[in-house]
């Protein structure tokens, strides 16, 4: 039909019709999409468009008890039933359209205070949500960067402190160079009234928050979320981007990668990549960085708080695999297997003082002369009950490798370890410092080690030592 | 023996049933200073009647049967959400949950259900005054202990029976099972020139919170006058309740 009409007119009608197509396609403004939320580690995926869009970003806050470390559990306030609560990625100009639910099983009210918008509060009177209801705002996302979230309800702290946080990643129109695997980092801190490591359900601290001293300092919301099976993973050759938040409440990190130096630094979650080479990178509470490297040999790459006793005593402990061909000019790995130098890199003295010495006699003197010794000397390592840390520091308790052979730990005591050994199933390839503990002090700590902790309950004597 | 049991049962089943507990006249630092006042002005609350409990899904039950427009399903979206009474599977409670309070639901059922008995709603000047005051022999801390324990812990299936935590006035359970409506729950967020509403809001967030605040260690109370500041009239929620207060004393003789 249309085939038949007159050139001129045929022609009219297409021009019509692209007028019109061109006028829609104006009018009905930006292309709509609802945001892909990840978790921890996970990044959401890069934006490829090159236009402005409008997002929507679907959350929820839910109360949840879930594991902080093996055997302490925790109720969670959280963002997605999980901590961090999920990443959000949009681009630079996107006109974001938030909506929190408030799950009907929630005690609290919650909101969310959005560190990437520009507006009171972040958001955060504006999303004040009481359990049951669904509260919905809009912002431009104006700056690009990375960006901390969290749960800004009275009182903040204690909303912070029970895990409400996460990051927001705002695309620079300007894109940042590709990488090649992209990972989602939130360090944090738990304040609970137990001790670390005191097992069962355990209580909010509010006296603990307030002073600054938490029990716990995690990564990805519990300890050893990043570990093993559950590490982060690389091969040689490849660029890896870490996108790293501060969710603290109180606590600024000092974030280090054990074996690898920062190519690029973002600090503090700018775009600008300001720094060259980096070891150690400062993330503030409330803020993130993002670090780029290339990892050049295989090996484990451990992610830590470098103030290092976060690390070993309260959780700060991650892991990245990297797995590919060996490369001898980057890294050698250990050209000389010495059993003992003095000076050597392998076992170094380590002086100790272990005051006041007190001559032990009967059995119960040696334990606690041996309890003495174990606190002051071993306990920092192998921790107060001997549970030691998965994958650093052998466990004492329950130990296959330590009851299999008494000769062979009063070997350890007097001249130290190193190299692979395996403790319970579990691989370690670490270094114990030759102690520089009397016969007696051996003794009597290998005494009160073998009758603690379910050890197999003997005692040794000065003699065995010599 | 047998109806010595039967005997006590009823005793205790009376004496569940709203009593109302005489509050001196006192006063009462209020947690977050008004706009005209200074920090640490303090409010005075006169002498009123307080119920004793919560209000139970019992005692709701018997309103409902005297009220039926208060039946779930029948009440205007305008008076409650479709949450209200969300968690009652039959029409009437059950007998594990008929002492556990009444929640899920809204200012303007609450408020009729004091009507109905010649009450109304505590002020929240009231509620606070009451509310802070310890058990008899501890201090302001077993208060906040009792509150951050209940912020901790492990959900419960159900509700449990009124009861639980009494304080120095002999008024149970304003803190540790649920949160409660009171009359003018508003108040935080509105003041009469609503151009000022925006920026008073805010003052419950982030560093606002600690502007306001009379004493900021009272954590646990940021998160009530929070609550209250996200609530409009016919919202219910699962762990909203409420209980009565009167001027004069109202015997409840309905059971």
């Amino acid at each position: 039909m249309l085939t038949k009409l007159p050139k001129p007119k045929n022609f009219e009608i297409y021009l019509l019709l692209m007028i019109i197509t061109s006028l829609f396609s104006v009018c009905s403004g930006p292309k709509t999409e609802e945001a892909k939320l990840t978790y921890a580690p996970e990044v959401p995926p890069h934006i490829d468009r090159t236009n402005e869009a409008k997002v929507i970003v679907n959350m929820e806050t839910v109360e949840v008890v879930g594991r902080l470390a093996d055997g302490v559990e925790y109720t969670f306030w959280t963002f997605g039933g999980s901590v961090p609560g999920p990443m959000i990625r949009v681009r630079e100009g996107d006109e974001v359209e938030f909506h929190l639910k408030n799950h009907p099983s929630s005690k609290m009210p919650h909101n969310i205070d959005l560190h990437a918008v520009t507006g009171q509060g972040g958001g955060a009177a504006a999303s004040l949500t009481i359990p049951g209801h669904a509260s919905k705002f809009s912002f431009k996302a104006l700056n690009p960067g990375l960006y901390i979230y969290h749960c800004a309800t009275s009182p903040v702290g204690m909303h912070i402190a029970n895990g409400m946080y996460g990051l927001i990643f705002v695309q620079p129109k300007d894109d940042l160079p590709k990488v090649d695997k992209e990972y989602y980092v939130v360090q944090s801190e738990f304040y609970t009234k137990g001790k670390n490591g005191e097992p069962g359900l355990q209580p909010f601290s509010m006296e603990k928050a307030i002073t600054e001293i938490p029990d716990y300092v995690v990564f990805n919301g519990s300890v050893g979320s990043l570990v093993e099976d559950r590490a982060i993973t690389a091969k040689v050759g490849e660029t890896v981007r870490l996108f790293v938040g501060n969710g603290g409440p109180n606590l600024v990190s000092s974030f280090h990668v054990i074996g690898e130096i920062f190519d690029n630094v973002y600090t503090e979650g700018g775009i600008l990549p300001n720094q060259k080479n980096v070891q150690t990178t400062l993330i503030p509470a409330g803020g993130s960085a993002i670090v780029d490297f290339k990892v050049e040999v295989p090996g484990t790459l451990i992610l830590v708080d470098h103030s290092i006793f976060r690390t070993f005593n309260k959780g700060s402990l991650g892991m990245l695999k990297v797995e590919g061909e060996p490369n001898a000019t980057v890294y050698s790995g250990k050209q000389d297997d010495t059993v003992y130098l003095p000076e050597g890199p392998a076992i170094q003295r380590m002086v100790t003082e272990v005051k006041p010495k007190v001559s032990a006699k009967t059995p119960k003197e040696i334990l606690a002369n041996g309890e003495r010794v174990y606190k002051s000397v071993c306990a920092a390592c192998h921790m107060k009950e001997g549970q030691g840390v998965v994958g650093v520091f052998p466990p004492l308790a329950k130990s296959d490798y330590l009851n299999a052979d008494k000769a062979r730990a009063i070997q350890i005591l007097k001249k130290g370890l190193s190299g692979p050994i395996t403790v319970n199933g579990q691989k370690y390839n670490n270094v114990m410092p030759h102690l520089e503990l009397s016969n007696e002090e051996i003794a009597s700590v290998l005494s009160y080690v073998y009758n603690q902790w379910g050890n197999k309950g003997i005692m040794v004597s000065e003699a065995e030592v010599r | 023996m047998n109806r010595f049991f039967v005997f006590l049962i009823l005793v205790l089943t009376i004496s569940l049933s709203a009593e109302m507990v005489k509050i001196p006249r006192g006063s009462l630092k209020p947690f977050l200073k008004e706009s005209e006042s200074r920090l640490g002005d303090k409010v005075i609350v006169k002498g009123f009647y307080l119920d004793e409990y919560p209000v139970t899904k019992k005692e709701y039950f018997e309103f409902i049967e005297a009220n039926p427009e208060w039946e779930k399903g029948k009440v205007s979206h305008l008076f409650a959400d479709g949450g209200y009474l969300g968690d009652w599977k039959e029409k009437v409670p059950t007998n594990r949950d008929s002492n556990s309070p009444v929640t899920y639901v809204s200012w303007f059922s609450a408020n009729a259900y004091c009507n109905w008995k010649g009450k109304r709603l505590p002020t929240e000047s009231e509620w606070e005054y009451v509310a802070s005051i310890p058990p008899i022999g501890k201090n302001k801390k077993a208060v906040e202990s009792v509150i951050l324990g209940w912020y901790g812990e492990q959900k419960p299936e159900f509700l449990p029976s009124v009861g639980k935590y009494k304080n120095g006035l002999g008024v149970y359970d304003q803190h540790g099972m649920i949160w409660e409506w009171v009359f003018d729950f508003n108040n935080t967020s509105v003041t009469g020139d609503s151009r000022q509403d925006t920026d008073l809001e805010s003052n419950l967030f982030c560093g606002g919170g600690s502007l306001k605040a009379n004493d900021f260690s009272n954590y646990a109370s940021y998160m009530r006058y929070g609550y209250r500041a996200g609530l409009k009239g016919w919202y219910t929620a699962k762990y909203l309740g409420f209980r009565c207060a009167s001027d004069i004393k109202i015997k409840d003789n309905s059971l």
